[in-house]
């Protein structure tokens, strides 16, 4: 096993103990649904770029490629009965690995 | 030297017994592991016909030897090329019991000592093998144990700490083991 794989594993491991429940909707045909776990994150006062960009109560969602191989814009992210519409999506890799999509919703 | 033979870690580490491309991470893990464990002891076991041990400075009742267990003296000499003789050996316990109180500039002790392959007890075999798979899993990770994870973060999501790790030499034989090897410390009685 390479080293960025066992750090891609201890990640992994430790997403599922602090992430969240949630119901990803595909915007596209086929419309495909698949409920999944996911990091969710409000952006505070560190975020002051991101909030610029995406304005106030904008949120990130780190999904795990693992679960979700592809996630385009205008998909959503149904939480608690709150739906949210992909704005951007961004890559994050361990090493060469691309581990995580970085999923942007806008706020207001 | 191997405690067990080769064929039964290369089925510990999931290979076909006749699969001998992995005998070099073997053998180093193995090494690796018997001497963390003469280390944690300060004693050695691997079998050794003849070995011979030096120790300078010596007075008292008693010696004890680092390899263990010892089978018989061969020979057990002074600075002066005297035969010392009078003494008893507590086979299970590696200590020579000298008959009357000594003291030597150097003392020079050949002996037959050690386990012979497929010959370690169980308990140590045990000690053994929780060494031996985290010394493969660091071979394997290039020297990343998952054992040596203190923490993990993932970027917007979280951390999760596993609790410090002992930067002694300690925390390179787990816990168990260590259980099991304070029986077999070396200790002059």
């Amino acid at each position: 096993m390479s080293l960025h794989q066992s750090i891609k594993d201890a990640q992994y491991d430790a997403f599922d103990r602090l992430s969240v429940g949630v119901t990803w909707t595909q915007a596209k045909a086929p419309n495909a649904t698949k409920d999944i776990r996911v990091g969710f994150k409000s952006l505070g006062w560190r975020d002051q770029e991101l909030i610029n960009a995406y304005g106030i109560g904008a949120k990130i969602f780190t999904v795990k490629v693992d679960d979700i191989p592809v996630i385009d814009k205008f998909d959503k992210i149904t939480l608690n009965g709150e739906a949210y519409t992909v704005n951007s999506v961004m890559p994050a890799y361990v090493g060469d690995m691309h581990t995580y999509h970085k999923v942007i919703v806008n706020g207001k | 030297m191997l405690p067990v033979p080769i064929e039964t870690l290369r089925v510990r580490i999931g290979l076909e017994s006749s699969d001998a491309s992995r005998d070099t991470d073997i053998q180093t893990a193995s090494d690796t592991a018997l001497a963390l464990m003469a280390i944690y002891c300060d004693r050695y076991f691997d079998e050794l016909i003849g070995g011979t041990e030096i120790f300078t400075h010596v007075s008292g009742e008693t010696l004890g030897l680092k390899r263990y267990p010892v089978t018989q003296i061969q020979s057990m000499v002074d600075s002066n090329t005297n035969d010392v003789s009078a003494y008893h050996l507590g086979e299970l316990t590696g200590i020579i019991h000298f008959d009357v109180p000594g003291r030597f500039h150097e003392l020079t002790v050949v002996t037959d000592a050690g386990y012979a392959e497929g010959e370690f007890p169980d308990d140590l075999m045990v000690a053994y093998y929780q060494i031996f798979d985290q010394q493969m899993l660091a071979i394997e990770t290039g020297g990343q144990s998952a054992s040596n994870i203190e923490s993990v973060t993932v970027a917007d999501v979280g951390t999760v700490r596993y609790g410090s790790t002992d930067a002694s030499s300690g925390s390179y034989v787990p816990p168990l083991s260590q259980s099991i090897l304070d029986a077999y410390k070396r200790y002059e009685a």
